[in-house]
Parts: structure tokens; sequence; C-alpha cells
């Protein structure tokens, strides 16, 4: 049964990827660079966007310095630099 | 010990969330409203257009309220309410209230709760001009960026 996992993206990045989110095939060792490559794949004028957004995965902001890897059924969100308030 | 977080589409009202975090016991209700200005840089905004991540939003505004209440240990109330959406000029974006025993944790409170909303909830503001964007922009527009994380 192939399994999956959700992308969302907000702001500049859903100007860019014209849609408020993706369903991405999972498989084993999708790292943040990996990720990043599947993403700027399917949505290359995510490109600028990535590099300055953080990802979220199951609401939590995910530290750039460790190493992580999107679980089956991750609701994963690019966060572009915020502006509430 | 109430904490209200609120994210909603509806014009806020600073007058109702300074009354939901009265209390008998608080001798000050802080409170700061965010508003819409008119102007960035030499640009005329019309609207602030405001975008959120629901969910974690509000987990993240409620994380920044524990927090306040392991800082600061005489609030009472805390409510923090955002609007999204469209804000034109004048209207209010967002309001923090805290009641507390004595004025002064509860204005250092408001102060930091602000300032940490700003950089760390899933929220962001489009600005929308009257007059074409900066850098030619199309639609007279750009999203708006506070600090970024580390």
């Amino acid at each position: 049964m192939t399994q999956h996992f959700k992308v969302l993206y907000f702001a500049s990045a859903k100007d860019a990827s014209k849609t408020d989110g993706d369903k991405f095939e999972w498989s084993d060792n999708i790292n943040s660079e990996v990720l990043t490559k599947l993403l700027l794949d399917r949505h290359p004028d995510l490109a600028p966007i990535l590099k300055v957004s953080m990802f979220a995965v199951n609401m939590e902001y995910m530290d750039q310095d460790l190493s992580w890897t999107v679980q089956p059924g991750d609701e994963i969100a690019i966060i572009p630099p915020v502006s509430g308030g | 010990m109430k904490d209200i977080v609120k994210i909603t589409s509806d014009i806020i009202s600073l007058d109702e969330i300074a009354k939901a975090v009265a209390d008998p016991k608080a001798g000050a209700i802080s409170t700061f409203s965010g508003t819409t200005r008119d102007n960035f840089e030499d640009k005329e905004v019309k609207t602030l257009a405001y975008e959120a991540y629901i969910p974690m939003a509000e987990k993240s505004i409620q994380s920044l309220i524990t927090s306040a209440r392991q800082k600061w240990n005489d609030l009472i109330h805390i409510a923090i309410v955002h609007k999204i959406g469209d804000c034109p000029v004048g209207e209010t974006s967002v309001v923090i209230a805290v009641s507390s025993g004595h004025r002064v944790q509860g204005l250092e409170a408001v102060h930091w709760l602000i300032d940490e909303l700003k950089v760390q909830v899933p929220i962001w503001k489009k600005e929308v001009y009257t007059n074409g964007g900066p850098n030619g922009t199309d639609g007279g527009e750009m999203w708006k960026a506070n600090n970024t994380l580390p």
C-alpha cells in the first residue's frame, strides 16, 4: 500500500506553487535536502522561497541543524518568514 | 486563569477582549492593539491581508501564553486575538490583553507577547498598495517579513 505525506504552502510559497497543498508518495530517507528537491521538481518557482523558509512537521518547527526524515502521514508546512501582528 | 486564543476573520473589539480578561483580583488590564498603517516607506498602503497556518498558529500562541505565565507569576487572564483576511487602514489586526494583580508584570508580559508573536507565530501579512508595488511588482502587493527565525 503506498503511503503518503502532505505538504502545505503558505503566503509567498502558496503564490509560487499556485496551490495550497500537495500530496507526495512517501519513501524512506526523505531528509530536508531530498524533500527540497522533491518540492523543486514539482514547483521550480519555489526555489527562492525555500531558501528563506523553515519547514514545520506536524506543527513543530524543524531545527535546521538536526537531521530528520519524513514519516508516512506527516503534515509538512513551508513556513516563509512570518509577519503576524 | 483563562487563556483565550482566537484567530478570526471577524472584526476585533478591544473592548470585548479587555472585558474577557477582567477579574476582581486584577489591579490592571494591559493591552496592545496592532493597527493597519497607511504607509510603508514611500508607498501608500490600501490594506493588509493576513493569512495563517491556523492550527499551528493557535498552538504557537498558546505556547507563548504558557511561557509568559512561567516568566511572570502575577498574571491572571491572557487573551490573544488575531484577525485573518483583509485588514484595511485603521482597522485592528491583533489584540493582546493581560490582567494582572499589579501593573508592572502585565505591561511587561504584553510587550513580550507581541514581540514574540511577531517572530514565532505562523501568520503572514501582505501589504496591498494603492499605486503599483515596490520594484514594479505585479498586483501592487508584497508579502512582509518580520525577523526570520534563527
